[in-house]
């Protein structure tokens, strides 16, 4: 007979709030989302027509964030053999099913390719929502609020209801839509859909508001704002700021922020354990520039080195070729963040709850704890 | 006596417009003009008795495949959908073709321009100029009557010009998504009409008719194969043949939507089905190589 035996938990500090800090933290996961919107609006009233500079600097905005954040994916994956053979479809099977893809687009560019667009964009906000909630998960965790599942369904509901309204509303359009030259159709879905999506939206975010509430009182603690910012900023970017041109141009970068300070966090402190390095500020400081700059260096190559290369060999030009590569990345990345972030996973959440403070100085001098927190703890099932 | 005089006016005044809206319709060629889009086909009926050098030159433009590959290159939701001068068409218009190209000589009637009448278009100082290049009105037009000739109607295929009316348009109304006749073909009886299957509103692609023939029950037995290889992974066969079929769902899905969204056009519950379907999907997706970490891969 076996009879699990939970082993007492030793007394840990409660885990860090914050990756960085209140600042970085804020700024990165939908504060400077917030901050743009606001400041875009002052300036510019409708946001209909986007501005010449806002192009510009989105365009900067994705050379050092949104192609070093798809990067970090595909580095997060290939780099550890571990990963690779837990996830061998992921690793070997699916990239070339999507090459397929691209090159059913490039032989037929009028036929596959709208499609293959319109799947990449399709997905792309679904992915956006899915990390949407997996970062309120997380800091939900280091709030010690408990996302159970009455919360987590609301959550989700709200979340992904704001991706359902954003869909049906460029859905509902008639005609085609337009992605960097390849023009896709629309389902020309009734209007009705569009308003039932922003009812469902309303109505989760209201009972989520009410579930938080009542934790509030019933802990007598008022949640921190950093749980409600990410589900916040995806209203912002799928509802409220939809309609601005200027906004929007930056959302990605938005997300990419979100994801890269939890992957550099992440790398850091797997770095850390695997090696058996001490906690050093020099080490942090070496392994961020050198991830970085792998990072930098592999966005280059799979949005600027590959469509190039493809577009010449194909004979389709950049303006084609460019689009269906950025599309045909971008599902592989969202492939590839499905498996190595799953939150249930221990190797995953538990990393997640690093402090980075944690990583320049000994535990000791920092005050926290690097083991894992108490909840992360495994029951441990001794033989009678 | 004023007002009586005035009545009586205004009676013949509206008799006359009545007749005059109610002037009979001018009696159909037999042949028809079968415009095969990539849209729909429609059926086009000719007038031979109110523009009889029109229909004899139009059905012999159509027979000789002059109009085939010709676009829609203007699209005005309540004026015109107006077809391109073919002698620009792209592949070029044979020599054979082209030589069957002239201008023909101006045929105005009393006949109104009306939704789905079909009028010459021609130079606007130079009446006789007209070729190849015609309109099929999309709304009533009375600012063209007299000045332009009326020789035919669309007699088949309102839905059709409905989602060419719908069509997104540049700035200079031309729509984004070219509208293309691909064949038109000449029925030269009713019967041989009746013969021939007419394709309703929704975007079509000849490069799909393979696709078409299994696509329904193909693409569903293989989305229902992959959710079966789903459900018995780790049960009946090893887990990675899960996420296996979650691939070959994604595959077949992929297809499904690419023969579907065109049909959305036209059935707002296919288009509700793909709207929702499509979450849906993502959400399997998310079970692609899972483990539950416990050591056992769910998929």
């Amino acid at each position: 007979m076996r009879i699990p035996v939970v082993n007492a938990a030793p007394a840990r500090p409660a885990p860090h709030l914050y990756f960085v800090n209140p600042l970085v933290d804020f700024a990165c996961i939908g504060g400077a989302s917030v901050v743009t919107f606001a400041a875009l609006a002052l300036v510019y009233r409708t946001g209909a027509v986007q501005a010449t500079w806002v192009w510009t600097a989105a365009a900067v905005l994705t050379w050092v964030c949104n192609y070093p954040h798809f990067a970090a994916t595909n580095y997060r994956l290939y780099q550890s053999k571990e990963n690779v053979s837990q996830y061998p479809l992921t690793a070997f099977v699916v990239p070339p099913l999507i090459v397929a893809g691209m090159a059913a687009s490039f032989a037929l560019p009028d036929l596959v390719a709208p499609y293959f667009v319109k799947l990449f964009l399709l997905w792309s906000g679904y992915h956006y929502s899915g990390q949407s909630v997996g970062i309120t998960c997380v800091y939900a965790r280091r709030a010690g609020f408990a996302v159970g599942r009455l919360e987590r369904l609301a959550l989700s509901g709200f979340i992904f209801g704001t991706y359902l309204l954003a869909v049906a509303r460029s859905e509902s359009g008639v005609g085609a839509l337009n992605y960097y030259g390849i023009s896709y159709p629309t389902l020309q879905l009734p209007q009705l859909v569009m308003v039932m999506a922003g009812y469902w939206v309303w109505m989760c975010g209201l009972v989520f508001l009410l579930l938080v509430v009542n934790w509030c009182v019933t802990n007598r603690r008022v949640l921190p704002p950093i749980v409600l910012l990410p589900a916040g900023a995806q209203l912002l970017w799928f509802v409220i700021g939809a309609n601005d041109a200027n906004f929007n141009a930056f959302v990605p970068f938005f997300h990419s922020l979100q994801y890269l300070l939890i992957a550099w966090s992440m790398h850091l402190k797997e770095r850390m354990d695997t090696g058996g390095i001490e906690p050093s500020r020099a080490f942090v400081a070496r392994e961020s520039l050198r991830w970085g700059a792998v990072i930098v260096a592999v966005g280059a190559f799979l949005f600027w080195m590959l469509p190039h290369a493809l577009a010449s060999s194909t004979g389709l030009g950049f303006q084609v070729a460019a689009p269906i590569v950025l599309a045909g990345v971008q599902i592989h990345h969202f492939f590839v963040d499905g498996v190595i972030w799953k939150l249930k996973n221990p190797k995953v959440s538990s990393p997640l709850l690093v402090n980075i403070g944690q990583l320049v100085r000994p535990a000791s001098a920092a005050g926290l704890s690097v083991a894992p927190p108490a909840e992360a703890a495994q029951p441990v099932q001794q033989a009678a | 006596m004023r007002k009586t005089l005035f009545l009586l006016v205004a009676i013949f005044v509206c008799g006359v417009d009545a007749a005059a809206q109610e002037t009979p319709a001018p009696r159909v060629a037999a042949e028809r003009i079968v415009l095969r889009t990539n849209v729909g086909d429609m059926v086009l009926a000719l007038y031979p008795d109110v523009a009889p050098r029109h229909t004899e030159q139009l059905l012999k433009l159509a027979r000789l495949g002059v109009f085939d590959g010709v676009n829609f290159f203007r699209v005005e939701s309540t004026f015109v959908a107006q077809l391109a001068d073919a002698r620009y068409k792209q592949p070029a218009p044979s020599p054979e073709q082209l030589e069957a190209i002239h201008p023909l000589p101006a045929e105005f009637s009393a006949l109104r321009h009306r939704r789905g009448t079909l009028s010459m278009a021609r130079y606007d100082d130079r009446p006789d100029s007209g070729e190849t290049s015609f309109s099929i009105l999309l709304g009533d037009a009375p600012h063209l009557d007299g000045k332009y000739t009326v020789f035919g109607q669309l007699e088949r295929g309102q839905d059709v010009l409905d989602l060419i009316a719908r069509a997104t348009c540049d700035e200079r109304h031309q729509p984004l998504k070219p509208v293309v006749v691909l064949r038109a073909e000449v029925a030269d009886s009713p019967e041989a009409l009746a013969g021939m299957s007419l394709r309703p509103a929704g975007y079509y692609d000849e490069r799909l008719e393979w696709v078409k023939g299994f696509m329904p029950w193909g693409g569903l037995g293989a989305v229902l194969c992959g959710l079966l290889l789903f459900v018995l992974s780790r049960r009946l066969v090893p887990a990675a043949f899960g996420s296996a079929g979650l691939l070959l769902v994604m595959v077949a899905f992929f297809g499904l939507y690419v023969a579907y969204v065109p049909r959305a056009h036209t059935s707002r519950w296919t288009a509700l089905a793909l709207f929702l379907g499509v979450p849906v999907f993502f959400k399997l997706m998310n079970r692609f190589e899972g483990r539950r970490f416990d050591g056992s891969k769910t998929a």
